[in-house]
């Protein structure tokens, strides 16, 4: 059969020197997934090592892919679970590439997706019992929104994929359904018209898919609209929390920092003070700027729209400031710890609510600088009260020290 | 579907949104992309804007119009990114997307 020759089957956006280039016949090339990608058969080995989620390889035009599975496994629950907690979740991934759903043919449908693996998974997921080409873009195990905004997921990796992938050999008549949040990053009609296809914008969700196609690829209004309900703000908690865990660490400094300092004034005079009731006292003034981080982390994402105002810094001062209120209600430390703690509190609490913009889904670029411009500077403000507060009690306790000594 | 969508909006979104009427053609294409549903069509299928404060400026509308008859300054509404890119002199960047770079941040989607 003759190697096929597809007008513009680029070599010359694709990586691989031209010696190692694989070739449809070459079946045990293994590379990682995520580099290349070239032929539809060439990311993942052959025979034996086929990944968990694929069933088996199917033949097409243009050599093998890999049909994948649409029933989740343990090892995606797993990946899933991996995705919400740890800090490089864009290692996550599948190789870049054409796979089939089911047994596609010359005109079923190519959903095309990002190699971030709970992307790829939530489509084959919601494929169940149907058949379909599933092309995964190469945006570096990043979600299709966010590649989209990147512009990794972009017209331009798009039609280098399809012609890596050789889909005009495998599927010539078929149309491009595209995710609606990739949008940000791939021009529809650019795309229809560089490639000759029909595209199409599928709903924002993959959950909605099943109902999208029943319909006749009609979406209704829900389904184009982005949700982030309580249930998609919780789910990235955890990886929040995780991220940010030095800074409950680094709290601990200035907690101890202020235990010694009181403890040395006692000790210096008549009282005294044990490692116990030091370790107690540091404790109660973490739990200032600890209870901010978490007032921040976990309860601003989860209150997010019953929290007065609508600048997040200010959502997340308020609550910053309840907690500090608690807090001294609570503690009855003397002044300048309960200043530093309240300050504390209420200003990391405003900046974590702030980051949120990255992780919140309606918050415009031009908006939050103008937010950053005015909340940033009093963030800064507040910690260096803190600070100069935490000074102030350190220089009083060496002079009350000195003075004992006297 | 549930029904209840939940009406986000940001004080200052959506301020380099434009629309030029006389080049729309009202073919549809950029409310279908808008995740916030924030252009909508008059009685004539001609794209408005609906809701301003909802427009995350993501710029989905500019790039799904065939006619240009969009204009909207697009980019990452997040606070860590713009602040790495004011410290480094950058364009606001999160970061992520690198072999090496880990996204700390960035909204939720499948």
């Amino acid at each position: 059969m003759p190697r096929p020759m597809t007008p513009g089957a680029g070599r010359t956006a694709l990586a691989p020197p031209p010696a190692a280039a694989p070739r449809r016949g070459s079946k045990l090339e293994i590379r990682a997934p995520g580099r290349g990608g070239n032929g539809p058969d060439s990311a993942y080995g052959a025979g034996g090592s086929l990944p968990r989620w694929a069933e088996a390889w199917t033949d097409t035009a243009a050599g093998r892919v890999l049909r994948v599975k649409t029933a989740p496994g343990f090892r995606d629950r797993l990946d899933l679970l991996r995705s919400r907690l740890v800090r490089r979740r864009e290692r996550i991934r599948v190789a870049p590439g054409l796979y089939a759903v089911g047994a596609p043919g010359a005109d079923t449908p190519v959903f095309v997706t990002a190699n971030y693996k709970p992307s790829f998974d939530a489509l084959r997921f919601a494929l169940i019992h149907r058949d379909a080409w599933l092309l995964a873009l190469d945006t570096k195990g990043v979600n299709v929104w966010c590649a989209a905004g990147k512009g990794s997921f972009g017209d331009e990796e798009l039609l280098r994929r399809l012609r890596a992938s050789r889909l005009d050999l495998v599927a010539p008549r078929s149309d491009l359904v595209l995710p609606q949040l990739g949008a940000t990053g791939v021009s529809a009609w650019k795309v229809a018209r560089a490639t000759g296809r029909r595209t199409r914008v599928g709903p924002v969700r993959a959950a909605d898919l099943g109902a999208w196609l029943d319909a006749g690829f009609v979406a209704a209004a829900e389904m184009r609209r982005v949700r982030f309900g309580l249930g998609e703000r919780a789910v990235l908690i955890p990886r929040e929390v995780a991220a940010r865990a030095g800074l409950f660490a680094l709290a601990l400094l200035p907690a101890l920092a202020f235990a010694w300092a009181a403890g040395f004034g006692a000790a210096s005079g008549a009282g005294g003070a044990g490692p116990a009731a030091l370790a107690a006292r540091a404790l109660s003034w973490w739990a200032a700027p600890a209870g901010g981080l978490l007032a921040g982390l976990v309860a601003f994402p989860l209150a997010l729209p019953l929290i007065p105002f609508r600048r997040f810094s200010a959502k997340g001062a308020l609550l910053g400031a309840a907690w500090a209120a608690a807090w001294l209600a609570a503690t009855r430390l003397p002044p300048l710890e309960s200043a530093a703690g309240a300050l504390a509190s209420t200003a990391l609490s405003s900046w974590l609510a702030l980051e949120f913009t990255g992780s919140s889904t309606f918050t415009s670029q031009d908006a939050v600088k103008r937010e950053l411009r005015i909340a940033l500077p009093l963030q800064i403000g507040g910690l260096t009260l803190a600070l100069l507060a935490l000074g102030a009690r350190l220089v009083l306790a060496l002079a009350d020290a000195a003075g004992g000594a006297r | 579907m549930n029904g209840k969508t939940r009406t986000f909006a940001y004080p200052g979104n959506g301020r380099s949104l434009e629309i030029d009427a006389a080049l729309c053609r009202a073919c549809g294409a950029c409310f279908e992309v808008c995740p916030h549903a924030t252009i909508a069509p008059d009685a004539d299928g001609v794209a408005r804007v609906a809701r301003r404060e909802a427009c995350m400026e993501c710029g989905a509308c500019a790039r799904a119009c065939p006619f240009g008859a969009i204009a909207v300054e697009a980019g990452v509404g997040c606070a860590a990114a713009i602040l790495s890119g004011l410290l480094r002199g950058t364009a606001p960047d999160c970061g992520c997307g690198g072999s090496d770079g880990g996204c700390g941040d960035g909204p939720p989607c499948c």
